[in-house]
Parts: structure tokens; C-alpha cells; sequence
């Protein structure tokens, strides 16, 4: 019976889908990076020997060494403690600002190119609007903005921050959801359940949506990189994140000054946000190679 | 000696399920001025027997292993790179299925053609580069007119997405037939047009071939192209050629049990009251072929020593055990 | 349609953007929390009467659709308010600052566009050899690092520890250079002057490769993966059987098909650029306007910061509309859509 099951064409795109997903060895290294990275931010206080945020005036600007792998900062606080906390912040960024902007993006996108005409046309130019201004530069604008004159922010800035990463993220959704949305909406299956009475909402979610899954999963799992790349650019300027938390971008920020004597404080922070990104993207890819049949084979 | 004359050719695809063993040992040729057709159904080699002439299979996955294509007494397989460049497009063209895709959509019709003027042309050799283009646009649009377009000049500027299919496959005959090739291979020219637009290709096809005196080798599917174009016929199965003859010889006498289930498989209206005819089972796998025959799981006369043996072409005529050795 | 009729519609099509992009800067500086005359009066403690004062100055008390049409009619005259942490007007400040960002991207844009390219090129006809390999660990590298990040590696190696390249600025204070365009190369070039041309292009090669990295990693990887997707078209099939040279083939044939991708990555990598500038300039203390834009933040110079977005914002529009246009060269069938 099991050997009639492996004859399914389901199972036997499965069971490559897998094979492609083991021939891959950048992916699997991509896929073990990030569970490194969700192991660390789950057992974040069992792995960081010291407190992140507790200042020894007698430890200070120490080098790497046994004692502290990473060294320590101005304020004598261990920076590899620091940089694994850093790692349940990139988390936070990504996973809140690829969320916030996915929902956003998607449901526009989906409406967009399923509604067609004056939605299409009004939301479409929105999102160009967007696109007209470079990603990072309109972020920094969302953010300003929300400063208060006499100084801090209106929203907590690491808030601050992922929003408007998140607002400046939603156009590139939109028109991925919207660009599968068309392909999708002319199928027979679609056409079935429009036969069948069923309504345009019900259409646009329970059909279409799950057959569009393959680019937005790509794109999301992508982005969650980048994302974090931003947010930790925003943390630079002192637009994001602010000392002390020990964000990575606002690490580097600190670090800064410190350079060129004591270089651990800026390096470190730097390399895991290329760790944690590089595996978001080699996971990325190769799950855009097993998810578009046009590359198989 | 013929013009085209293949010898045990053997090409293998290697992928991931395994070696295609796509085509083992095709024996066939091709005579001065002589229409040959290939037949046999998708996945046969056909195509796979046009691109290795002309040594355009994609390598990897690809690879020739064995076998000899002689054309005009010289080893196709065994010329340097430089020498096949030379025969291609000039002794040697082709055309392809889908016309619409097999030009390149960023360059006009004339661009496309002249390209192969400049190329090959010996006439152009002591001209200046201003008029070799000149000269080379001009016998482009002659090319065109000759395949029967109306406004060859309009053509020639137009861009493959703004013509049918039927003027598509036209510019892509103008292209083929330019530099006046001894040897044309048409891969199923036809089976991407519209049914009266095929009829016109053919016919087309068949003007051009004797006002050229060009040889083709003519692969495709339909049989009905077979018998109205072509002079002799090759019928293959899974990498193997199991009949060829004179067309008329093999249409009027069917030997291998396949070619009779092709025939029958025929629509046509005096059989109209019976059924419909079709062969059993589909085209096996060429990682692991049938052993003996590789037709015996589909064949009605199956005997023993078709499972165990595989069958010479006895005769030159018909690879089966029916009426061979054992018989 | 013709290419003259295709361009025209996409200029026409840059109407709505443009109105869009200016009532976005002009909202945020109008309807956010921090209205212009707080942020004139910064940290300054007013009374109502002062305030009102102000606005009435400013044009605040009338509606917001007027005052729409005031910013845009300054904005295209060129006048973009005052700055607050400076005596001058914005518009001022950032003249004196853009030539050392055009110099900056411009740069990193030819240099990744022309690397990427050729890289991406030879890394698909050369697929998963060793040259391959590398160059997808550069490019995989390039997309997964943050630019600010690699500009402090970049100046700790080179400037501080091996001391072969300037770190900060765009020359040496002890080398003068008569003020022409305004981009220290072309000026030094312009006057003959070897050593200052010699030092500008010394200060360039850091923030300009530092910048570069990631649009080249981008244009590479699209390149590659275009290029392999057209190798396996029909039409480079009947181009071989044409009897061209494989070189012809990738060059004629499949380049051109495979250039139609990578102009949109060109187009889009632009605004990663702009946006990748004011990191760079910032690590670097290239005194563009990018740096500017992160010192004015720390002013809270807000005025400062919307007129920098508007500038960097009609740079990105103006070099997508490029790429439209070249788009409709290369690739005959948009001209048609």
C-alpha cells in the first residue's frame, strides 16, 4: 500500500521537493542559522554569561578573552551578553514589522487584484507613491516625524522604528499579492467556485489567497532579513532602538567611537546581523528554488 | 552516396532520475534532393536525433557517446567547433516548432535574417561594411517575399510579437532558406499553426525544396504530413528506429506492428463505423527500457524472443522479430 | 506606438507621483505631532499669543489645501524654508552639500552596474565552476550585510590599521582645489591638478566601494539568474543553429533578453542606493547630503530633514524614469503594453 502512495504524483513532488530541499546544502546551512538564532533567542538568559545591562567600572573596554568572548564595552558590560540579547530584538523587529506590513500588503494587494478597476487604480498609485521615495530615507522621514521637539519620541522609538519600516515594506506585498492575484483569478477552479455562488470575499481568501502562498512565504521569509538590516540602520542614526538596549544597530552605534583600539565593540554586533541575515536569505532562496516549478528540473 | 547518411547514433541525457538513454543507435539517411520523414510519437528522439546533427544538444545534461553523422563525406561528430559553425545556417538550417518563441523577441525580422547573410554569404566577402548591411537587408526582404509575404518590407521591420504564428514560421523558412542550404531539418514545423495555415507552411515547403533542390529532413507526429511531403519515411521508438522505407512501400505495407497501430490510428471516414483505433499502454521510460524489444509490453504479436532479444532492422526495412531470424 | 509616444506617457505618468511624494513630505511636516512652529520654537518655552503670532507669519492659520499649494509653488521655485539648527535657507545647505552626493552615488552606481553585470554574466555561462562560486558568496555577502556596518570594517582595515586609504571626507585639508562643478574628480581634472585629483579619487574608493557592494550583489545575482532563465529559450537555440559564435550568442542574443530584468534591479537598487548614501556618508563624514540629513536629525531640524527626503525622493523618480525609457529601448513589447 505504501509503495501505491509513493506512485502519487503528490508524493513523488514531495518526496523531490525534499530531495532538492537535502541537494541544497546552502539552504540547509540557511535553515541552521536561523534555529541557531531562535535557540539563542529562547535560552537567551542560560547562553549570555552576564546581565546584559550591568555596568563594571573596573571591567571596562576589555578585550576578547575566556572571561568575555566578545569583551566588554565603555561601561565594563559583557558584549557577547549583549549581542545574544540583540538577538531576541532582531527577532522582535523582524518578525513585528514582516508581520504588520505582510497583513497590510497582502490584504491590499488581495482586494486590489481582485476587485480590479477604481480599488486597483487608487491603491496601486499609493503604493507608487511609496516606491517613489528610496526605503530608508522615507523610514527616517516616519520616524523624525515622530520626534517631539523638545526631544524623545512620541512612540517608543524601537516602535517608532519598526513601524515605519513596516509602512515603507507594504508596496512590495501589494504588488506581489496583487501580480499572483491576477494569474490566479482566471483559473477554472476559481471560476468553479464563482459558479458555485460563492461569494467575492469568501473567493478572494479561501481560494485565492492559499494558491498566491508560495512568492508571499519566499518574500516574507526574504524580508525578514532586510528588515532587520533597516531597523538596525534606523538604530545607527539614533532612529531606532537607543543605548542601552542592546539592539545590534544601536551596539555598532556605540561601538563606533570606540574603533579603532577597541574594535570588538562594533564588529561582533556587525557579524551577527550578517550571520542572522545570510540565513534568512540562503533559506529564502532555496526554498524560491523548490516552491517555482519554472526552476525545477 | 547520399547526402546525410547517420550511423549508430547515441545520445544520453544525464539528470537526476538517471541516464536517459535517448537515442540508441539511429542508423538512417537522407538522399540528394530527397524529402525524409521521422516519425513517431512525443518523446521518441526525434527531436533529440535533429539537435544532435548539428551537435546542439544542450551538454550538460546532454552528451553524443557514439555514432557518425556523415554529410557531404564529412564526420559532423568529429569537425572542429569552427567547421560546424560554418555548416550551420548555410549547409545545414533549421526551423523549429513554436516560430513565435524560437525568435528572439528583442530584434526585428530583417535584423534576424540579415544575421545569417552576413554570416554565411560568400557574395558579400569584398563589400564595405556599409553595404554588406545594405546588401544583405536587401536579400533579406527577397527572402521573405520568396516564402510568400505580401509586404516584405514591412515584415522585416516588424518585431516577432506583432505577427501570427503562420508569419512567424514564414520568417523563420526566409531565415532558413537565405544562404540556400543543401540540407534543411523542419522539427515539427507545423504543429504549433492553425490547421489551414499548416497546409499553407507545407505547401510552402514543398515549392521552396524543389526550387532550391534542397534535401529535408522532416520531423514530426502526423503521419498525413508524411505521406503528402515526404519521399522516404523513418519511424521511431523510444531512441530506436523500428521501420523505414519508401513512403509508399511502408504506407501501403505497414510492417512493425507500431507503424500498423499508427495507421490505424488514422481518423478517416470510410472507417468511420468502427472504433476508433488507438495502441495500449504509453511510450516507456528511457532510463529503464523494456528489455528485448522495447515495443513488446505494448505489442499484440508478442513472443517469446521479442522479451529476451532486441531485433535487428532486417532487410534495412523493419526492426521485428515477425519477420526475422527466428521466424 | 512609437518609443517618442511611449515616453511621453511615462512623463505624464510622473504627474501623479510627484503630487503624491510632495503631500506626503508636506503632511508629515504639517499634520504630525510636532507642528512647524513647535519645531521652530524647538525647545524655547511660548506663550499662545507668540504662537499664534508665528503662525499667522507662517501662513498656518489658513487651510491646509492653500497652504498646499504655497508649499508646492515654493518648492518648485526652489525654496524649501528655513533650517532651524542653521542660519541658512534648506535649499542653500543642500547645494552646497549635493555635489559630494552625486559624486558619491554616481560612482557606486557605475562601478556596481558595470561589475554586477559583467560578473553575473560570466558567473551564468560559467555556471557552478569555481568563478561562480565565488561571486555568489560575494553577492550573497553584499545583500546580507549592513552598509554602515561594512563601512567601520572598511575603515578599520584600511585606514586605520593598514593606512593605505583616507577615512573621512572627500580631500585633504592641505590640498586646495579651485570650486567648479563642485565633484572634486571632474574639478581636478577640469584644472590640471594631478595631487588633488590623485587624493579625491584616494578619499572615493572607500565610501564609494562600501556603497557599492550591495547594488552589486543585487545586479550580479539578477543577472546571473536572467541570464541562465534566456540560455534556455528557443531563440538562443536558433541562434546557434544560425552558425554564430557561442560569444555572438551570449552577447547578441541572450544579453539584450536578459538585460530587460536586470534594468528594473538597476532601477529599483537606485533608491536602496539614496537610501544606503546617507549611511555611508555618514560612516565616512562625506559631507553629502546624506550626512547632513542624520546631523539634522540630531538637531531635530525637521525642516532640513523633509527638504533632503523631497531632494533624494526626485532623484529616485528621475532615475526610474531613465530606466523606463531604456526599458522601452531594449525590449520592444513594453512600448506596446
Amino acid at each position: 500500500m505504501f509503495e501505491e502512495m509513493r506512485k502519487e504524483p503528490f508524493f513523488k513532488e514531495m518526496r523531490y521537493s525534499m530531495h532538492l530541499l537535502g541537494q541544497s546544502y546552502l539552504s540547509i546551512a540557511g535553515l541552521a542559522i536561523i534555529l541557531l538564532f531562535v535557540f539563542m533567542a529562547v535560552f537567551t538568559s542560560f547562553i549570555a554569561p552576564y546581565e546584559p545591562n550591568v555596568i563594571d567600572l573596573a571591567n571596562t573596554l576589555q578585550p576578547p578573552s575566556l572571561e568575555h568572548l566578545m569583551g566588554t564595552d565603555e561601561y565594563g558590560r559583557d558584549v557577547f551578553s549583549r549581542v545574544i540579547y540583540g538577538t531576541r530584538y532582531a527577532f522582535l523587529e523582524g518578525l513585528l514589522a514582516v508581520s504588520i506590513s505582510l497583513t497590510v500588503g497582502t490584504t491590499l494587494g488581495l482586494l486590489s487584484g481582485y476587485r480590479g478597476g477604481m480599488t486597483d487604480e487608487v491603491t496601486m498609485r499609493l503604493m507608487d507613491i511609496l516606491l517613489a521615495f528610496p526605503y530608508l530615507v522615507l523610514a527616517i522621514c516616519i520616524v523624525s516625524a515622530l520626534m517631539k521637539p523638545e526631544g524623545g519620541f512620541f512612540l517608543d522609538p524601537l516602535m517608532s522604528g519598526i513601524l515605519a519600516i513596516s509602512i515603507v515594506s507594504i508596496p512590495s506585498y501589494a504588488r506581489l499579492v496583487r501580480g499572483t492575484v491576477l494569474s490566479v483569478k482566471e483559473t477554472e477552479f476559481v471560476e468553479a467556485a464563482r459558479a458555485n455562488g460563492a461569494s467575492s470575499l469568501r473567493i478572494a481568501f479561501v481560494h485565492i489567497l492559499p494558491n498566491s502562498l508560495a512568492p508571499i512565504i519566499v518574500e516574507a521569509t526574504m524580508s525578514l532579513g532586510t528588515v532587520v538590516i533597516s531597523a538596525a540602520g534606523l538604530s545607527f542614526i539614533g532612529l531606532g532602538a537607543q543605548p542601552p538596549t542592546p539592539e545590534w544597530g544601536a551596539l555598532i552605534a556605540s561601538g563606533r567611537f570606540l574603533l579603532p583600539t577597541y574594535w570588538w565593540c562594533a564588529t561582533f554586533p556587525g557579524i551577527m546581523i550578517l550571520l542572522f541575515v545570510m540565513g534568512f536569505n540562503l533559506f529564502g532562496d532555496g526554498l524560491r528554488d523548490i516552491l517555482d516549478p519554472r526552476l525545477r528540473r | 552516396m547520399d547526402l546525410l547518411e547517420v550511423k549508430d547514433l547515441k545520445t544520453y541525457f544525464y539528470t537526476y532520475e538517471g541516464t536517459v538513454k535517448a537515442l540508441e543507435g539511429v542508423s538512417f539517411s537522407v538522399g540528394n534532393r530527397k524529402t525524409m520523414g521521422l516519425v513517431g510519437e512525443t518523446g521518441c528522439g526525434k527531436s533529440v536525433t535533429a539537435l544532435s546533427i548539428t551537435r546542439l544538444i544542450p551538454d550538460p545534461p546532454g552528451k553524443i557517446i557514439a555514432g557518425s553523422v556523415l554529410f557531404k563525406k564529412k564526420d559532423l561528430l568529429k569537425v572542429s567547433d569552427e567547421e560546424i559553425r560554418a555548416i550551420r545556417g548555410k549547409d545545414i538550417s533549421m526551423i523549429f516548432q513554436e516560430p513565435k518563441s524560437a525568435l528572439n523577441p528583442v530584434y526585428t525580422i530583417g535584423d534576424q535574417i540579415a544575421e545569417n547573410v552576413l554570416l554565411h554569404d560568400e557574395d558579400l566577402k569584398n563589400l564595405s561594411k556599409k553595404e554588406k548591411k545594405r546588401e544583405a537587408w536587401a536579400k533579406s526582404i527577397e527572402a521573405l517575399r520568396v516564402v510568400g509575404i505580401a509586404e516584405p518590407e514591412r515584415i522585416a521591420r516588424s518585431y516577432p510579437h506583432e505577427l501570427s504564428g503562420g508569419m512567424c514560421q514564414r520568417s523563420m523558412i526566409a531565415l532558413a532558406m537565405v544562404c540556400n542550404p543543401s540540407l534543411l531539418i523542419a522539427d515539427e514545423p507545423t504543429t504549433a499553426l492553425d490547421v489551414t495555415i499548416q497546409a499553407q507552411i507545407l505547401e510552402l515547403m514543398k515549392d521552396l525544396i524543389k526550387k532550391f533542390d534542397s534535401s529535408v529532413l522532416l520531423i514530426t507526429h502526423n503521419l498525413g504530413v508524411v505521406a503528402e511531403t515526404c519521399d522516404d519515411v523513418a519511424v521511431m521508438y523510444a531512441g530506436k528506429i523500428i521501420e523505414k522505407g519508401n513512403v509508399r512501400e511502408v504506407f501501403k505495407e505497414p510492417l512493425h506492428p507500431y507503424t500498423k497501430g499508427l495507421m490505424e490510428a488514422i481518423p478517416s471516414v470510410e472507417k468511420r463505423k468502427e472504433a476508433l483505433k488507438s495502441i495500449p499502454g504509453s511510450v516507456p521510460n528511457l532510463i529503464n527500457p523494456p528489455s528485448g524489444c522495447r515495443f513488446h509490453p505494448r505489442c499484440p504479436y508478442v513472443k517469446e524472443i521479442c522479451k529476451e532479444k532486441e531485433p535487428e532492422l532486417f532487410d534495412g526495412r523493419v526492426a521485428c522479430w515477425l519477420y526475422g531470424g527466428a521466424r | 506606438m512609437k518609443l517618442r509616444d511611449y515616453i511621453a506617457r511615462r512623463l505624464l505618468l510622473l504627474i501623479p507621483t510627484i503630487i503624491g511624494v510632495t503631500l506626503v513630505t508636506f503632511l508629515l511636516t504639517n499634520l504630525m505631532p510636532g507642528n512647524p512652529v513647535r519645531l521652530l520654537l524647538g525647545e524655547r518655552a511660548a506663550s499662545p499669543e507668540t504662537i499664534a503670532a508665528l503662525e499667522a507669519q507662517y501662513g498656518l492659520d489658513r487651510p491646509l489645501y492653500i497652504r498646499y499649494f504655497v508649499y508646492l509653488r515654493n518648492l518648485f521655485m526652489g525654496d524649501l524654508g528655513m533650517a532651524i539648527h542653521t542660519p541658512f535657507p534648506v535649499s542653500t545647505e543642500i547645494m552646497a552639500r549635493l555635489p559630494a552626493t552625486i559624486e558619491l552615488g554616481v560612482t557606486a552606481l557605475v562601478l556596481a552596474t558595470i561589475v554586477g553585470i559583467a560578473v553575473g554574466i560570466i558567473s551564468a555561462v560559467r555556471s557552478n565552476r569555481l568563478s561562480d562560486h565565488v561571486s555568489r558568496v560575494f553577492a550573497l555577502t553584499g545583500v546580507s550585510m549592513p552598509v554602515f556596518w561594512l563601512g567601520l570594517m572598511l575603515l578599520l582595515l584600511f585606514y586605520y590599521r593598514l593606512g593605505w586609504l583616507p577615512g573621512m571626507g572627500r580631500l585633504s585639508v592641505s590640498i586646495g582645489l579651485e570650486h567648479i562643478t563642485g565633484l572634486h574628480t571632474i574639478d581636478a581634472i577640469l584644472t590640471g591638478n594631478l595631487t588633488a585629483f590623485v587624493d579625491a579619487v584616494k578619499h572615493l574608493i572607500l565610501p564609494a566601494f562600501c556603497l557599492s557592494w550591495l547594488e552589486m550583489a543585487m545586479i550580479m545575482r539578477i543577472t546571473r539568474s536572467s541570464m541562465l532563465e534566456v540560455i534556455r529559450q528557443d531563440y538562443i537555440r536558433t541562434a546557434r543553429s544560425k552558425g554564430l559564435r557561442e560569444r555572438v550568442v551570449i552577447y547578441r542574443h541572450a544579453l539584450r533578453n536578459a538585460m530587460i530584468p536586470t534594468i528594473t534591479i538597476v532601477g529599483l537598487s537606485v533608491g536602496a542606493l539614496l537610501g544606503g548614501a546617507v549611511l555611508t556618508e555618514t560612516v565616512f563624514a562625506w559631507p553629502g547630503i546624506g550626512s547632513f540629513m542624520v546631523e539634522s536629525i540630531s538637531f531635530k531640524d525637521i525642516p532640513v530633514v523633509l527638504g533632503i527626503t523631497v531632494v533624494l525622493a526626485f532623484a529616485n523618480i528621475f532615475s526610474n524614469l531613465i530606466v523606463d525609457i531604456l526599458y522601452g529601448v531594449l525590449d520592444p513589447r513594453v512600448r506596446y503594453g
